[in-house]
């Protein structure tokens, strides 16, 4: 039984792992064709990515939106993933709900109503509205781990801050900020990846403008195929590890996606 | 011992998780028909022994041998055995007589047939006529009662139980306890227990095994486990003890803080200039007024006074070493706080133990 | 940040300053959220101006449209695409979360990591690995040649076993990590106790693990179809123009079709699909709450 269960996972997990791995062989193709197993080797095409105008102009759009996106979504979902905990009122629990409302939803939705609130208001095609966009549709991520971060502070260790004289300031600074740390950078962290990858909502807000990599690499493919898309995707695919990776080991990844404590049996 | 052919027998049990080693090579024969109880502190292993005799794990090395048969390769759930789990484990999608026949039906018994042992059964834990209601809709001590008649439907070989009361409070605990003895022995049924209370243990049981690191520490009757410690550390968790380093001066008397304690014979490993430990049990120690005898006595200092009205007990101080001393009410000395009087440690209450 | 430096501060100055940082959120979430939102329901009423986008009015007839043959059945097919990807997604996922919570942390971590980078995976860079492994040129059909299972290699795409694959594909770690917490929560000894009444492990799956979870694994397919509702770029990568959902469609009236008005109202029907199942969910979830823990 446990033969066959330890089958059963590996083979999901090469079927997980069969589209990325050919891509990454279809990447180090020596000719602009598509093959595979590969014919040759040549790391160009990951060069090409840096050396392209046009694709590390995406690249830069990318890093650059992700960045400022996720740092944008940490600083909405901060306030209200306190204001939640502090006190457990009604508009609390409104503005959560709001705040996961993004995700639960097929994206295609926001993103149509940021396309038609961006024509009205202006902002179309520019990449403050990409930024401000993104980083609404991705407080959900910060949210969630900042709250599991609050739920897991004894609030008596508040209580027994202001006994010894905490101010509401301090208290925040040198007790709930030090222990939320790792759940805000790994709220950052998932925000930041997502937008990485994120398409509908970039291409619908100023797709025709600001070239991000997911709508370059689908806009190529549309016009036919180079190897630098298979590199991008290899490069996003070892970025989400890495990045996954360092959440894991700096912080409790199974508690931060819902298991039990550690220690409970 | 002796050794029944229908008893379970424990053959150089051996289980490493990764490097600790929670069970170190346990040799044991548990006869049949007896209520034994795993008692030791939190982590000594007990629940691993249990989990393995019921072949949710399997042993790194060794043997369990049930019935002269060994258990290795059968998997749990063709062992027969009934455990009653720590969570209690009741289904929450089933109802009361679904849980209590959900052995049944894995067994193929007809409608008819499990309708009249679920009854019977429910009966037997005192709550007939609950079959059809939810787990949700009964007290703490129900879902017990409940578990316990699960466990026992197929009339298992084995009956064993991990913590089964800790979720209880106090009071439904002790009346438990004794239900699960009556009920054991009403079944004759072979059971094995695991407990960190040694007043259950004392309620429960015909055996205990008392356990540290892995290891049995010392296997016997509650009583005899009581009065004869095998070990320093039996001695100081079974009951309460006064632990004192002294030193061996021939075969039937120590050294205590140059003092001479005239103990009962000691045993040949205990050889003269040698460090060993002596323990008093609390009850055992008699506190006089003024200054100490030619052997056999301490003088101390009373420290404090816990009148508990049934019982009182006196902590002492000699030195460093810390002296309690409980006796009844009536009993009670006329000491006060701050004291010195004679401790009188009674040759027949001393054992003493290598260091 | 700086905006709780403001509140902290503002805790001896006034009772105001403290209520700015949830304020900011509130405005921030209310202005780029909801108000699109808004403004998406009105414009779904507003009438196309052929040549400019449209001019306010109140009819109703985007939703009138939707009524037509054509996108009636593209609904049906979305919703019925969506539903087969979620449940072999769900039949798929289950067993394998249940193993992985019972597999060792080290391996749990490495599988966690593994789905989340799997999951944030741009749909666009998935529709085009999974374009790739189903070519001619460099897809498993050079495989099946190469062990000499075929004479020649073929491609797979575009076809509705391909778009499937890769819906299935696309949802199945999200749904790993939906049923993730469930499971792991899931008290093993339930299991063990079947195991000790002799029911052997299959038996255990089957009587106890699956029932007990019933409730999760209905919420997670309904999750798990709204999830793949929104799939854009894979029915056209992978599909045929006929394979096409709503949300490609809403795109395509939106930005190709410059109907803003009818890709509104298209979109406003399929929140209203999604939240009702989402609401769903949330109440099953209650129900659980309330009387489901023993």
């Amino acid at each position: 039984m446990k033969a066959i269960r330890v089958v059963f996972m590996i083979a999901v997990f090469c079927l997980m792992s069969a589209p990325i791995l050919v891509v990454a062989g279809v990447s180090v193709n020596e000719k602009k064709r598509l093959l595979f197993p590969p014919k040759g080797f040549t790391l160009d095409w990951y060069g090409e990515l840096f050396t392209q105008s046009a694709w590390f102009n995406a690249l830069q759009n990318s890093v650059l939106i992700a960045l400022f996106a996720s740092l944008l979504a940490v600083s909405v979902a901060l306030p209200v993933a306190l204001y939640l905990w502090q006190r457990n009122s009604l508009f609390g629990r409104l503005l959560f709900s709001i705040g996961l409302a993004p995700f639960m939803l097929p994206p295609v939705i926001t993103a149509l109503g940021l396309l038609i609130f961006w024509v009205s208001v202006g902002g179309s095609g520019h990449m403050a509205a990409t930024i401000v966009s993104h980083g609404v549709f991705l407080v959900t991520l910060p949210l969630v781990t900042i709250s599991l971060g609050l739920e897991s502070i004894n609030r008596q260790l508040v209580e027994a801050a202001r006994t010894m004289g905490a101010d509401e300031r301090t208290v925040f600074f040198t007790v709930i900020r030090p222990l939320i740390t790792p759940y805000i950078v790994s709220g950052f962290a998932f925000a930041f990846v997502l937008s990485l990858n994120e398409y509908i909502i970039a291409y619908m807000v100023a797709g025709f403008t600001v070239e991000t990599l997911p709508i370059k690499i689908f806009n190529s493919l549309r016009y036919g195929y180079t190897p630098v898309m298979a590199a991008v995707a290899v490069i996003f695919a070892l970025v989400s590890v890495v990045v996954f990776g360092l959440v894991a080991r700096y912080g409790d990844l199974p508690r931060l996606l819902g298991a039990a404590a550690k220690d409970a049996k | 011992m002796s050794e029944t052919p229908g008893g379970l027998e424990l053959q150089n049990l051996t289980m490493n998780f990764g490097s600790v080693r929670a069970i170190d090579g346990i040799d044991l024969t548990l006869p049949e028909g007896k209520f034994v109880c795993l008692l030791g502190p939190s982590g000594c292993g007990k629940t691993t022994l249990l989990r393995l005799i019921a072949g949710l794990q399997n042993p790194s090395s060794g043997d369990i041998v049930f019935n002269g048969k060994s258990m290795t390769g059968v998997p749990s759930h063709k062992r027969d055995f009934g455990m009653v789990f720590q969570s209690l484990a009741l289904f929450p999608h089933l109802n009361i007589a679904q849980n209590i026949a959900y052995s049944l039906r894995i067994r193929g018994q007809s409608a008819v047939e499990m309708k009249t042992r679920v009854e019977e059964l429910l009966e037997m834990v005192h709550l007939p006529g609950v079959g059809d209601r939810r787990i949700t809709q009964l007290s703490g001590g129900q879902r017990q009662r409940v578990a316990i008649a699960r466990a026992l439907a197929i009339h298992p070989r084995l009956f064993l139980l991990d913590e089964p009361l800790s979720a209880l409070d106090a009071k439904l605990r002790e009346a438990m306890q004794v239900e699960l003895r009556q009920l054991q022995k009403s079944l004759g049924i072979t059971t094995i227990v695991v407990t960190h209370d040694q007043r259950e243990a004392m309620t429960m049981a015909d055996h205990v095994v008392i356990m540290k690191d892995g290891k049995v520490q010392q296997y016997g009757p509650p009583l005899e486990i009581y009065r004869k410690p095998a070990t320093a550390f039996v001695a100081d968790f079974i009951g309460a003890s006064n632990l004192m380093p002294c030193a061996v001066t021939d075969s039937a008397a120590v050294e205590l803080y140059g003092r001479k304690i005239v103990t009962p014979d000691l045993s040949d490993t205990l050889r003269p200039g040698q460090g060993a430990m002596l323990s008093v049990r609390p009850e055992d120690i008699h506190i006089l007024p003024g200054v100490e005898r030619e052997t056999n006595s301490l003088s101390a200092t009373v420290t404090f006074i816990r009148d508990l009205g049934a019982q009182v007990e006196i902590m002492l101080e000699h030195g460093e070493q810390h002296l309690i001393a409980t006796m009844t009410p009536k009993d009670k000395p006329d000491v006060a706080v701050g004291d010195v009087v004679c401790v009188e440690i009674p040759t027949e209450a001393c054992r003493v133990f290598p260091a | 940040m700086s905006a709780m430096e403001d509140d902290a501060s503002g805790t001896e100055r006034g009772f105001s300053l403290k209520l700015l940082p949830p304020a900011y959120a509130s405005v921030m979430l209310g202005l780029f959220f909801l108000v699109p939102l808004g403004i998406m329901l009105a414009v779904s009423f507003f009438h196309r101006v052929e040549g400019a986008f449209y001019e306010p009015s109140f009819e109703l007839t985007n939703y009138a449209r939707f009524l037509d043959a054509f996108f009636i059945r593209i609904l049906a097919f979305s919703i019925g695409l969506s539903i087969s990807a979620a449940v072999i997604a769900v039949l798929i996922a289950f067993p394998f979360t249940y193993s992985l919570t019972r597999a060792r942390r080290g391996t749990q971590i490495f599988a966690l990591v593994f789905l989340l980078a799997v999951l944030s995976l741009s749909e666009v860079i998935i529709g085009f690995s999974w374009s790739t492994l189903l070519s001619r040129t460099a897809g498993v059909s050079n495989l099946f040649v190469a062990v000499g299972l075929f004479e020649r290699s073929a491609a797979y795409y575009p076809s509705l076993p391909a778009l499937l694959l890769g819906l299935v594909y696309l949802s199945f770690p999200y749904t790993v990590l939906v049923l993730y917490p469930a499971l792991s929560r899931l008290d093993p000894e339930l299991s063990e106790a079947a195991r000790m009444m002799g029911a052997s492990p299959v038996r255990t799956f089957f009587t106890v693990v699956v029932p007990v979870m019933k409730r999760t694994i209905i919420s997670t397919i309904i999750l798990a179809f709204v999830f793949t509702l929104g799939a854009y770029i894979l029915p056209q990568t992978l599909g045929k123009p006929p394979h096409w959902t709503l949300s490609v469609h809403i795109t395509d009236q939106a930005i190709f079709e410059a109907n803003l008005p009818f890709a509104a109202a298209m979109a406003i029907l399929l929140l209203l699909v999604s939240l009702v199942m989402v609401a769903i969910t949330l109440l099953m979830g209650k129900e659980d709450a309330a009387g489901g823990k023993a």
